[in-house]
């Protein structure tokens, strides 16, 4: 399966747009996977290792011995935005199937509840919409937000998969923010 | 918008974002000049900056990972597979995910392995998986986890087994998990060696042995699991020249089970060749030196490392103080050449009974770090603090008088040196209160419930204690921790005199988690060592006990709340937003009227910690029990609490004890509460025991402090 996915995301990184259709699966079972052992795992007490699962992800899917690859945070510059289309596509079942009124879903602690409410805002497929704007505007920012929001890189290797500094990355997370936050609020 | 207006528009924007409030409205204005329109869009994203604070901090990738398992988990739980109801997930990993069952029919739990789906597709070697696995358990020895049955649901194998309420060696050896004495871990490998000596006469080789597969009882008994599983993974690789097992069929799991189990496995194994009972004599070796050291003995950075260490590679070295005798056991068990290794499991057990023997009682080998260093500790520390002057005996005789209360309880015993670091605190103490009412000009606080008095858990014995709790065994521990967690209920509230028995075993746990910290040291957030932590919290413990005893909050649930929250770090945030030594979320901070950014100043926070703290006492009750209570709902929420209780009511009804519902009450029901207890919130409670438990006798735990919260006197 890894020479598949690394051929895969070769040919998307490529040009060939039907690539990304048979990644999304492949990769959506191993994040399936993946996220079940993660959260049996009870000492990881608070939150879910994102980084961890990630890089977990990514050491299982990829052919590391493919050179094309030069470092991870060069493989999250190809990867960030089959996540994106992954996370969407998977908030989009996920509106559908919640309307059945699954109560159970989730029980929060308080705090978590009040980090959910806000999330519960945050409408990933319009986000999705929000961020093909602004794209067309300023693409660079666009692609900190795959990398810092869908992939869940920190500043540093964000900045490294994009090779400018720190600060540049800071700033651009920032704006664009700000900019999307407003797009999706007066969308509403 | 073009280009280069774009351009403007965020120059403008980030150069606002480094000046506050008034600055900020006088610089956008004097950037934009006479443009109204730059201005108005300047604005709106400042506008929009602030209120999308926190809305992106988790990312997509962590919300969809954590829906997903709580789906997938959800999609089996209430089903029945033959003649077992599945009730929950109990763990997963590559070999399958393993739920814990009724069965129905013998009205017994099983644990239920559903195996993953690829195993399904060789018959023939599922077969033989079902032979060996019935062989083994046929066995009926008691270190042999038991198989009740195999079969096969929607074209899943599965295997339903024993259930063993207890912990995989792995865990036990994960962060949160007991410290294992060394009498323990002799004990433990003794019995693996049992039951492997049994299945290998029997002609079972497990070739599988590794900290997973071996699961420990509470009450000392070890199980060893999936005899014959391993012949269902490849465990081959690249390297292997020739292997009787397919290599392609399992591309999948063969990254996992290499990723996993390669550190176990023996040099032949590694190259493929035929395995015997001598090739679990060698993954045993690495599980005993592994639990010995804490790390394993061959690894690499790679799997060709890791293979390279293994065929190659002398295991570094002891660090741990263990007698000789062991370390020549762990390595013989280790000889590259199977020949030089012992021939067999009773062999190698036989050598672990000796050097148990040998070492006698548990005192002469419990020490598994040098011993000698702490005591210089302990005397380094008295002679600076006999250095201190003289006139502060006066504030030790005032301090050691509030410790005389009428309270009866006996705490931990100290000896003379005690009373220097009595001094010491009460030097620490007087300074810091000075200093504080100097700064803030408050007046006096009131006084104290006499149950919620700090001055309640010090000590009045005058023994010697003269033993490290990591010196101890697990028997010892445990009533240590039992005696330790009743004095906290009791400092909690009225109407603590009992705790149930599990509670001490779980509270164990994190104490046992934390102690182990002691060597770890890295400067990350959650892996410094106690030591330091402490410290820190002492530096705050006079400022919270004042403002929580003013609340007529016990002292300890301020002081040891940010304990497990933040481990005291300034200003630490987690991924959802909460903020400072309290984690308060930004809007419950509003709801107390406290802004944002100031969550991570203490003397802001703290008073409010208390009120919020007030309130829920305020819903549940001030009684040790509704405190345990109060506790939880920190961390769960009160609504969630409240319907826990609700959920769990016809058991109260049924306890005819009449006893008050306490947290310990949910622990002992979390089957009938959600994932998020068993997950989390479970934890909460037991993890402020245990660090009340190590704040309030540092002397057992090799801290040079004080009990925290005498620093409040």
């Amino acid at each position: 399966m890894e020479h598949e996915v690394t051929g895969l995301l070769q040919r998307w990184s490529d040009g060939e747009k039907e690539a990304l259709d048979r990644l999304v699966p492949l990769v959506y079972d191993e994040l399936r996977r993946a996220a079940r052992r993660y959260m049996r795992d009870e000492n990881n007490n608070h939150t879910l290792q994102t980084t961890a699962l990630v890089n977990e992800v990514y050491l299982r899917l990829v052919d590391q011995k493919q050179t094309r690859w030069q470092n991870r945070a060069h493989f999250f510059g190809i990867a960030a935005g089959m996540m994106r289309r992954i996370l969407v596509d998977h908030a989009r079942r996920r509106k559908y199937q919640k309307r059945g009124g699954d109560a159970a879903f989730v029980q929060l602690s308080l705090r978590e509840a009040e980090a959910f409410a806000r999330e519960e805002d945050l409408d990933l497929l319009k986000l999705d919409e929000a961020l093909t704007e602004l794209a067309k505007l300023d693409p660079r920012r666009s692609r900190v937000v795959e990398l810092r929001f869908f992939a869940g890189l920190d500043m540093k290797e964000t900045a490294e998969a994009l090779h400018v500094s720190i600060a540049t990355v800071l700033r651009d997370w920032n704006m664009a923010k700000a900019w999307l936050y407003r797009y999706m609020k007066d969308e509403r | 918008m073009n280009g280069i207006r774009w351009q403007q528009l965020s120059l403008i924007f980030h150069d606002a974002l480094r000046r506050d409030g008034r600055a900020r409205g006088r610089f956008v204005r004097a950037a934009c000049g006479a443009d109204e329109s730059l201005r108005r869009q300047v604005e709106s994203l400042l506008g929009s900056y602030e209120q999308a604070a926190g809305v992106f901090d988790e990312p997509a990738f962590e919300r969809a990972a954590r829906e997903l398992a709580q789906e997938e988990s959800a999609a089996l739980i209430g089903h029945t597979i033959g003649q077992y109801r599945i009730r929950r997930l109990l763990g997963a990993g590559g070999m399958g995910e393993v739920y814990l069952a009724d069965d129905g029919r013998l009205n017994r739990q099983v644990a239920v392995k559903l195996l993953p789906l690829h195993f399904a597709a060789d018959i023939e070697q599922v077969r033989r998986f079902q032979l060996e696995a019935r062989a083994a358990s046929a066995l009926n020895h008691p270190n042999i986890l038991t198989i009740h049955e195999t079969g096969e649901h929607e074209n899943r194998h599965y295997i339903v087994m024993e259930y063993v309420a207890g912990a995989t060696l792995r865990e036990m050896m994960a962060s949160t998990a007991d410290a294992l004495s060394l009498a323990d871990v002799l004990d433990a490998c003794v019995q693996v060696c049992d039951a492997l000596s049994a299945a290998h006469e029997a002609g079972i080789v497990h070739r599988d042995i590794k900290p997973e597969n071996i699961m420990l009882r509470p009450d000392g008994y070890v199980k060893v699991l999936d005899f014959g599983l391993a012949k269902l993974a490849v465990t081959t690789n690249a390297l292997t020249e020739a292997n009787d097992e397919d290599k392609t069929r399992n591309v999948e799991t063969a990254a996992g089970v290499l990723l996993g189990t390669i550190r176990y496995m023996s040099p032949e194994q590694v190259r493929g060749l035929t395995v015997d009972e001598r090739a679990d004599v060698w993954s045993l070796g690495v599980v005993l030196y592994e639990m010995i050291e804490n790390r394993a003995p061959f690894v690499g950075a790679t799997t060709a490392d890791t293979i390279v260490s293994i065929l190659e590679r002398e295991p570094a070295p002891f660090t741990m103080k263990i007698p000789s005798s062991l370390q020549k056991c762990a390595l013989k068990a280790l000889d590259k050449n199977r020949n030089g290794r012992f021939q067999t499991t009773r062999e190698f057990a036989d050598e672990l009974k000796r050097i148990k023997r040998e070492l006698g009682s548990a005192d002469a080998f419990a020490p598994r770090r040098s011993f000698k260093a702490n005591l210089s500790d302990t005397d380094q520390f008295a002679r600076e603090q006999t250095a201190a002057p003289g006139e502060l005996k006066t504030a030790m005789l005032a301090n050691a008088s509030t410790h005389k209360t009428k309270n009866a309880l006996q705490f931990k015993s100290w000896s003379a040196q005690y009373w220097k670091r009595l001094v010491f605190g009460a030097v620490c103490a007087a300074t810091l209160v000075f200093a504080f009412v100097k700064v803030n000009d408050v007046s006096k606080p009131e006084t104290p419930r006499p149950t919620a008095s700090a001055s309640s858990l010090s000590p009045d014995s005058a023994q010697a204690s003269a033993r490290l709790y990591r010196n101890m065994n697990s028997a010892e521990r445990l009533a240590f921790v039992s005696e330790q967690a009743l004095r906290v209920s009791q400092a909690l509230g009225d109407g603590a005199t009992t705790l149930p028995g599990s509670a001490a075993q779980v509270v164990k746990q994190h104490v046992d988690a934390y102690d182990r910290r002691r060597d770890d040291a890295s400067p990350e957030a959650f892996k410094e060592t106690l030591n330091e932590i402490y410290k820190r919290a002492a530096l705050y413990a006079p400022l919270l006990s004042f403002h929580f005893k003013r609340q007529n909050v016990p002292a300890l649930v301020g002081i040891y709340i940010p304990m497990i929250e933040s481990e005291y770090h300034d200003c630490l945030t987690s991924p959802h937003g909460a903020q400072g030594k309290f984690q308060f979320m930004e809007q419950t901070a509003r709801n107390y009227g406290v802004r944002p950014e100031d969550r991570c100043n203490v003397d802001v926070i703290a008073p409010v910690a208390a009120r919020y703290i007030k309130d829920r006492a305020g819903e549940f009750g001030t009684d040790a029990a509704s405190m345990t209570l109060v506790i939880a709902s920190f961390n769960r929420g009160n609504r969630l609490v409240k319907d826990d209780l609700q959920k769990l009511n016809r058991f109260l009804v049924a306890d005819s004890s009449n006893a008050k519902p306490d947290f310990w009450f949910l622990l002992a029901h979390a089957d009938e509460l959600d994932d998020q207890f068993r997950v989390e919130n479970r934890h909460y409670v037991p993890r402020f025991f245990a660090a009340a438990i190590i704040g309030e006798n540092p002397q057992d735990f090799g801290l040079k402090l004080q009990p925290l919260s005498t620093y409040s006197n």
